[in-house]
């Protein structure tokens, strides 16, 4: 079975048409590229799946977008859970300023995570699949802002593993690092 | 002229220009310091800041005066700083972007121009008379209060404003709520900034005697108030008393300047203090 699967979508910025009926199917445990012309829309397709453009306002979907069968613009989906099913990677590092662990803690914690050693055994488990446990384990205490910026690219994956997404979105995550960061995501995914 | 030899000299004028207008003020702000420590240092002692005025207030103290203040600040801030903080956050992440957060918007910038004699009136009618609080410490604060709405609104709305919404992204990204997102990450980075309000609010909040003139303050009171709804001397208005009416002005002339003294001492106490509290903030964004 198709884990994603899109159908005859067009997506509106008000009245500008950004997506032309587009259909597609993902299968799962497949790692997918969409590739284009800047502007061409490949972020905002995929911001569908975790409806991140539901954040900007007058945008405007038709057809149907499904993962794991379901519509997930349908009526009464809870957008919060969705999106702690589709993790996401941004194109320029976005850490809070908070502290390496808590960074990684945070998508745990804002999902009723308390248990301490629970949260201490999936940071260093996430910081370890992102291949930047070596580089931080003795600065787990500083802030993330201290990193450098592939490091700090690693940390929000990090931060994504951390919640077990079974679909990531990576939206050129190493657009803003150098060539040396770039090959450790790269070998990462 | 040779054309670098002419930019250099615009530059140098310029550049002198600005220097010495900022040195102007920071000499004006200095003389009028040092005109009032000068003027109000011989006054103050312990007794001047323990005692209640005596002699038809050409002797004793200030401390009802000082207490009634305080009353006042903490009054007036306990009311204007939640709803006013609430009410940015309304404005800037949950209020849809259009004419209505316009209007609120406009509607808080024309309310920071009203002057404050109208607030006052506005208290006495209100809070005094319909809400039957009579003339008290309850009645001054919400006035007061409702004064430095505007500011504490407009600087929570400005700091949350500024900051980018990669972070709110980020945060709902990985599945957090609108308000866990305010909670964890845009309110605690917005805090240095929204202090900043605070104090600018307390500051004005306690300079003040219009707003208070006819809904709290008190000619003379010789005991300190009991309850919120006694009534409460304070030091703008106690300068204003000693510098104006009474029995004898002679005598009256360097208590007022001691009283003016004091009051610019707890302005400069509450922005020393507030100054620390954003630093810790800073510090506790940057680092936890």
């Amino acid at each position: 079975m198709n884990k994603i699967e899109v159908k005859d979508v067009d997506f509106y910025y008000g009245n500008f048409k950004a997506l032309n009926n587009i259909t597609l199917d993902i299968e799962e445990k497949k790692v997918v590229a969409f590739i284009g012309p800047s502007g061409c829309g490949k972020s905002t397709f995929l911001r569908i799946f975790n409806r991140m453009n539901d954040l900007i306002p007058l945008t405007r979907l038709t057809g149907s977008v499904k993962i794991d069968n379901i519509d997930i613009y349908q009526k009464g989906i809870n957008v919060d859970e969705l999106r702690k099913k589709v993790g996401m990677v941004f194109q320029r590092p976005n850490p809070f300023p908070k502290t390496v662990f808590d960074n990684v803690a945070y998508g745990l914690s804002v999902n009723g995570v308390n248990d301490k050693n629970f949260i201490k055994e999936k940071v260093e488990e996430s910081l370890r699949g992102a291949a930047l446990w070596e580089e931080v384990k003795d600065k787990l205490k500083e802030s993330a802002f201290a990193l450098s910026g592939g490091q700090q690219q690693r940390l929000c994956i990090a931060r994504a593993l951390a919640i077990s997404p079974s679909i990531l979105l990576m939206d050129e995550p190493a657009s803003a690092l150098d060539p040396i960061s770039t090959a450790k995501i790269e070998e990462l995914i | 002229m040779d054309q670098t030899l002419k930019k250099r000299r615009n530059q140098q004028v310029a550049f002198s220009l600005v220097t010495v207008l900022t040195y102007m003020i920071v000499l004006v702000l200095i003389f009028i310091l040092a005109f009032i420590i000068i003027r109000g240092i011989g006054v103050i002692n312990w007794e001047f800041l323990s005692t209640p005025p005596t002699d038809g207030m050409t002797g004793g103290g200030i401390l009802p005066a000082i207490v009634g203040t305080c009353y006042l600040i903490a009054g007036s801030s306990l009311f204007a700083f939640p709803i006013g903080i609430m009410s940015g956050i309304y404005m800037n992440e949950y209020a849809p972007k259009g004419k209505l957060v316009r209007f609120i918007r406009m509607i808080t910038n024309n309310l920071s121009g009203i002057p404050s004699i109208v607030f006052g009136l506005f208290g006495m009618s209100l809070f005094v008379n319909k809400l039957e609080f009579g003339d008290s410490i309850v009645a001054g604060s919400l006035t007061l209060g409702i004064l430095c709405l505007p500011i504490v609104i407009r600087t929570t709305e400005e700091a949350l404003k500024a900051i980018p919404d990669s972070f709110r992204e980020g945060s709902y990204a990985l599945g957090a709520t609108k308000l866990q997102t305010i909670r964890r990450v845009t309110l605690p980075m917005a805090l240095p900034n929204i202090t900043t309000g605070l104090i600018l609010s307390v500051g004005r909040v306690s300079g003040e005697t219009a707003p208070i003139l006819f809904t709290c303050a008190a000619y003379f009171l010789p005991q300190l108030p009991h309850s919120v709804l006694d009534q409460c001397m304070a030091l703008p208005y106690h300068l204003y008393v000693l510098t104006t009416s009474g029995t004898d002005l002679e005598l009256q002339r360097p208590i007022a300047y001691g009283t003016a003294l004091v009051l610019i001492a707890i302005v400069l106490v509450v922005n020393i203090t507030a100054t620390i509290i954003r630093k810790y903030f800073a510090n506790k964004v940057k680092m936890n």
